[in-house]
């Protein structure tokens, strides 16, 4: 029995000292044995377990006694930091400074700071929401065109981010009852998209709180209800809309919800929108008072220049009679004296009919009526022309008229004759005017070409009474000389240079002046011109080259178609004076067909105005069976325009009533059968 | 009811313990408990045929044999048991055959589900099905006032493998389901443990089903070796001696769980029923007197019905974990009991790996560990 259990061992020696070794013993004796060492092993297991137990439960206790201390020391910190948040925020009393409060406590009041500062948050974000969309919105109120349309294209910016259920938008007209108002735009949150009001009436619950609001409202503030016992809203907030002074409207914000409202910051900036939309309605009633007031005077200038087309008409005849028989009798070989008082009645008359036109064609061109032609030009020989109509004027005075034109002009170029010819007519003409000897030149310079256009300047320079520096600017303005006397000795309208100078204007160019009182003026400008097709030029008002003698015209027969009686009496007068007696006379344009059925003629003068049948429509019917006979429109209106029409109409020419015997003169010679 | 039991003893076979004439007319149930090394050896079988009418030949490897008084190993006992009114249905399958060993308790207990179903005795392989699984399974298949006891095989204190079998020769892996029919048969359970918790709580921080890895963040095998000492070199047998309180949620009383197998290489542990994670646990430790009282408690609840009269049989199935405790002293957990049903009942039973039994009369049925868990027959 080699391993036999000590205590086993020392029983067996001292209860069975002489049978322990005996055979029939031995299972017993192992049994006891293991008996022993399960016992034993049992309580060497329990008794480790409980030692370890007993180690696990003190490191437990230790590392519970640290949590403690760790948790203490936190719970200290913590009540320190919500110190600090009190001392931030002296209305919460949450018993922290006593420090006698329980963990439990604090959390319940940390979830409470947080749930109050997540509030803050949101509403800080809300509020950033509102003003982007505020500053969105008052930018679109700006860029809209009509008011209906600026107010809604902010309104939609804004809705979504006011929180509010309902968004409305009321307006009062002007002369309306505070109570009469009317809706124009109406949101509701459910649905998305800003709607333009049915109908002007809004809801009945809405109408009913703005119209208990109104009080305030039209004395310029806010009204804010919160936990209104309303059926409908909740809260409302309406702010007026002020367009300037007055009350324009209100926006009307509205929650159906209980629990909602708004802050003061969220009142300020709606209500800084609500005077943006304010300040824009006012701007659109300003630019509507502006639009009336621009349209008022436009029809203002039409009629104006209506009254004067109809003047000049009115006026025109009689002229036509006092220039016509003051030439008649000056050829009529009247007295010395007899002479000079109708050179100066020759005089007046022609100054006041050049006003007339002056007059006439400022006003057009002030109206914007006047458009640039853009037709072949042959500017040397418009020059030429101009040269030569100017000519005896400057003869008599004893001047010179100069050309100087720079060589590398084409012959061809493009643009509008007729206002060309009228600027450079008006400024030879002063210059010869103005000027009593020495020159006046007219210089053409070509400045720059281009594949198809040129830049050309054009100078008037004369050597008379000049104009003084003070005067220069005012030279160009309406009815203004380079002094008041100045009218008294040279005449003029002084609308010459007004009328040149918008007509350069017309051409994108300025008019400028170079002046020495006494010793002269140039006054020139630049010209944009297209180069020309190298084209048949039509000019034929400035094609004259030759003037015949006046003797020349006998054996034409002239039909002259005019129903004044007098008209007819000074035509016919000068007719007969260059020899042509074959004169025929019709009062209306059915006359005059039926003339010109019967006969041929070799011109036809054709008055536009007249009873029964006019002008264009005799033209008309001659054409039909005669389009070889000249037909020459005699016409009281001076507009250049005129001319497009008349040869339109298939007539060939025109002279203004009333006419310049030698511009007749010169129109006959150019219809003379060869 | 008849009974009459046998035993096989090495060297000896077989010898008549209790012997009756059966009737021919129902086959009898044959329980047949014994040492996995015997049962592996198929002469035992031949000797029994002899002896013991054909029927229902349920076998299971155990810890341990107990049948009269006593508790015996490397034996194997055989308990033949005849109904007069009672019939009887046996289901077998294979826990392979199955996703998972709750599914096979679905299916058991529809195989054995019908009206008159009075009790369900289950026998499974003790390590490769996961018992609390398969009786939960079971238990949702079949209604709650049916008791299901029975218990898990066992294989001594190796832990290497266990047999179960059903009219042939035992296997690993398989499961057996009893069901008895009809309104003469009563049944009477009781299963008490009577073990005491020590030390810290711990909780359950690593863990998949029934396996363990981590305790409160450090490795439970670490831990378990640590509170073994020297006998940490008789793991996992060792670990039976500190079995695991364990509370799972949803459950008022705590559980016995007790260790399986253990994987060095994996350092996890198996245990014979899953242990969840952030479950609570504790370690138990036990305590003799304590064991004994709890023998004879179970005792107690599985007669607590029993008025006038007395069980024809007694299983008895306890723990491995106890034999392992009580050492010599086992057979007293059996004297108890036989001192409380009496002398004229059959006593049959085993050491097993898990007891299966009702929580309490008509409650839920669980796994249990550490348990002394008492069936009571009578056929009236």
């Amino acid at each position: 029995m080699p391993d036999r259990h000590k205590l086993l061992l020392r029983q067996l020696r001292k209860y069975l000292p002489d049978r322990a070794g005996d055979e029939d013993l031995q299972p017993f004796i192992s049994a006891i044995k293991e008996s022993y060492l399960h016992f034993e092993r049992d309580r060497i297991i329990l008794e480790r377990s409980m030692m370890l137990s007993s180690e696990e439960l003190t490191e437990a206790n230790r590392r519970l006694q640290g949590e403690i201390h760790e948790r203490n020391e936190a719970f200290e910190q913590l009540l320190e930091s919500m110190r600090l948040m009190e001392d931030l925020d002296p209305e919460s009393s949450s018993g922290v400074r006593s420090g006698n409060i329980s963990l439990p406590a604090i959390a319940q009041i940390l979830n409470e700071q947080i749930r109050v500062r997540k509030a803050a948050e949101q509403r800080l974000m809300r509020q950033e929401q509102l003003l982007q969309a505020v500053a969105i919105g008052s930018n679109k109120l700006l860029t809209a065109y009509t008011l209906d349309e600026a107010i809604w294209a902010c309104l939609t910016e804004i809705v979504r981010s006011t929180d509010a259920d309902v968004v409305s938008c009321y307006t009062y007209p002007e002369d309306a009852q505070p109570d009469e108002a009317s809706l124009i735009y109406r949101w509701i949150s459910s649905s998305c998209a800003l709607t333009l009001a049915d109908t002007p009436a809004g809801p009945p619950e809405e109408l009913e709180l703005i119209r208990s609001a109104m009080g305030q409202l039209s004395g310029n503030h806010a009204v804010c209800v919160k936990g209104a016992g309303d059926q409908t809203f909740c809260s409302y907030l309406l702010l007026p809309v002020f367009a300037e002074n007055r009350f324009w409207g209100c926006l009307g914000f509205f929650h159906r919800l209980p629990g909602k409202s708004w802050s003061k910051s969220q009142i300020s900036v709606l209500s800084t929108l609500a005077q943006s939309i304010g300040g824009t309605a006012y701007q659109h009633m300003i630019r509507e008072e502006l639009h009336q007031a621009k349209e008022s005077a436009e029809a203002a200038t039409l009629a104006k220049s209506q009254f004067l087309s109809v003047m000049s008409h009115e006026i025109r005849t009689p002229m036509n009679a006092v220039i016509g028989f003051t030439h008649l009798l000056l050829e009529d070989n009247p007295r010395p004296e007899q002479a000079e008082y109708l050179r100066t009645l020759k005089f007046s008359a022609e100054n006041l009919l050049v006003l007339i036109n002056d007059i006439l064609d400022y006003s057009k061109i002030e109206a914007g009526k006047v458009e640039l032609e853009e037709t072949d030009l042959d500017l040397r020989q418009l020059i030429q022309s101009i040269r030569q109509s100017l000519l005896p004027r400057a003869e008599e005075k004893g001047i010179r008229i100069q050309m100087l034109i720079d060589e590398d002009l084409p012959q061809s170029l493009s643009g509008d004759p007729v206002r060309i010819g009228q600027i450079l007519t008006n400024l030879v003409s002063n210059a010869v005017k103005f000027t009593d000897k020495g020159y006046v030149s007219i210089q053409v310079s070509v400045l720059s070409q281009q594949e198809d256009r040129l830049t050309i300047e054009l100078r008037v320079k004369d050597t008379g009474i000049g104009i003084a520096p003070d005067q220069q600017q005012a030279v160009f303005e309406r009815f203004t000389q380079a002094h008041s006397s100045t009218t008294r000795v040279y005449g003029g309208t002084g609308l010459g240079l007004a009328i040149t100078q918008k007509l350069i204007e017309l051409h994108q160019s300025q008019i400028r002046l170079h002046s020495v009182p006494g010793q002269g003026s140039e006054f020139f400008f630049e010209l944009t011109l297209n180069k020309g097709q190298n084209g048949y030029l039509q000019n034929p008002e400035y094609l004259a080259e030759r003037i015949p003698e006046k003797q020349s015209l006998a054996g034409m027969r002239v039909l002259v178609v005019e129903d004044n009686e007098v008209n007819i009496k000074i035509i016919t007068q000068f007719l007969r004076r260059w020899s042509i007696d074959d004169v025929f006379t019709a009062r209306n344009g059915i006359q005059a067909v039926e003339h010109a059925q019967r006969l041929a003629f070799d011109v036809i003068l054709m008055d536009l105005q007249m009873p029964v049948m006019g002008g264009f429509e005799a033209t008309g019917e001659i054409r039909k069976f005669d389009l070889r006979t000249p037909i020459i429109a005699l016409t009281a209106d001076a507009m250049p325009e005129i001319r497009a029409q008349v040869i339109s109409a298939g007539m060939n020419d025109y002279t203004t009533k009333p006419f310049n015997p030698n511009i007749l003169f010169e129109k006959l010679v150019r219809y003379l059968p060869v | 009811m008849k009974i009459s039991q046998y035993l096989y003893e090495p060297q000896k076979g077989w010898k008549s313990i209790v012997a009756t004439s059966f009737s021919s007319e129902s086959a009898p149930l044959v329980l047949i408990f014994g040492s996995r090394y015997l049962l592996e050896n198929e002469s035992w079988m031949e000797g029994l045929r002899d002896l013991c009418p054909e029927g229902h030949w349920i076998i299971a490897s155990t810890s341990g044999e107990i049948y009269e008084d006593f508790v015996t190993d490397d034996t194997i006992v055989a308990t033949a048991l005849s109904f007069e009114q009672t019939r009887l249905r046996v289901a077998e399958v294979s826990a392979a055959e199955f996703a998972g060993s709750y599914s096979a308790g679905v299916y058991l207990g529809k195989e054995l589900g019908a009206d008159d179903l009075q009790y369900v005795l289950l026998i499974s392989d003790g390590q490769a099905v996961n018992g609390s699984q398969l009786v939960e399974g079971m238990a949702l298949a079949i209604p709650q006032h049916i008791p299901i006891t029975g218990g898990m095989a066992g294989d001594a204190d190796r832990f290497e493998k266990t047999l179960v079998g059903y009219k042939k020769a035992p296997a690993p892996g398989q499961i057996i389901a009893v069901g008895f029919y009809g309104e003469h048969l009563h049944v009477g359970h009781g299963s008490v443990g009577g073990w005491e918790m020590f030390g810290p709580d711990r909780t359950i921080s690593h863990s998949e089903g029934n396996v363990l890895y981590e305790l409160d963040g450090q490795n439970a095998l670490d831990l378990y070796k640590r509170y073994l000492g020297d006998y940490a070199k008789d793991l996992p047998g060792s670990a039976l001696l500190f079995p695991l309180n364990i509370w799972l949620e949803g459950r008022s009383e705590p559980l016995t769980r007790t260790i399986l197998s253990v994987d060095e290489e994996k350092k996890s542990m198996t245990f014979a029923g899953d242990v969840p994670q952030h479950a609570r646990v504790r370690f138990m430790k036990a305590n003799f007197d304590k064991l004994i009282d709890g023998s004879e408690s179970a005792a107690r609840d599985s007669v607590a019905d029993f008025d006038a009269f007395t069980p024809d049989f007694a299983l008895l199935i306890s723990c491995v974990g106890r034999k392992l405790i009580l050492g010599q002293r086992v057979e007293e957990e059996v004297e108890v009991v036989r001192g409380l049903i009496g002398t004229s009942a059959i006593f049959s039973g085993f050491y097993s790996y898990g007891e299966i039994c009702p929580n309490g009369k008509g409650a839920t049925c669980e796994l249990h560990n550490q348990t002394m868990t008492i069936t009571t027959l009578k056929e009236l």
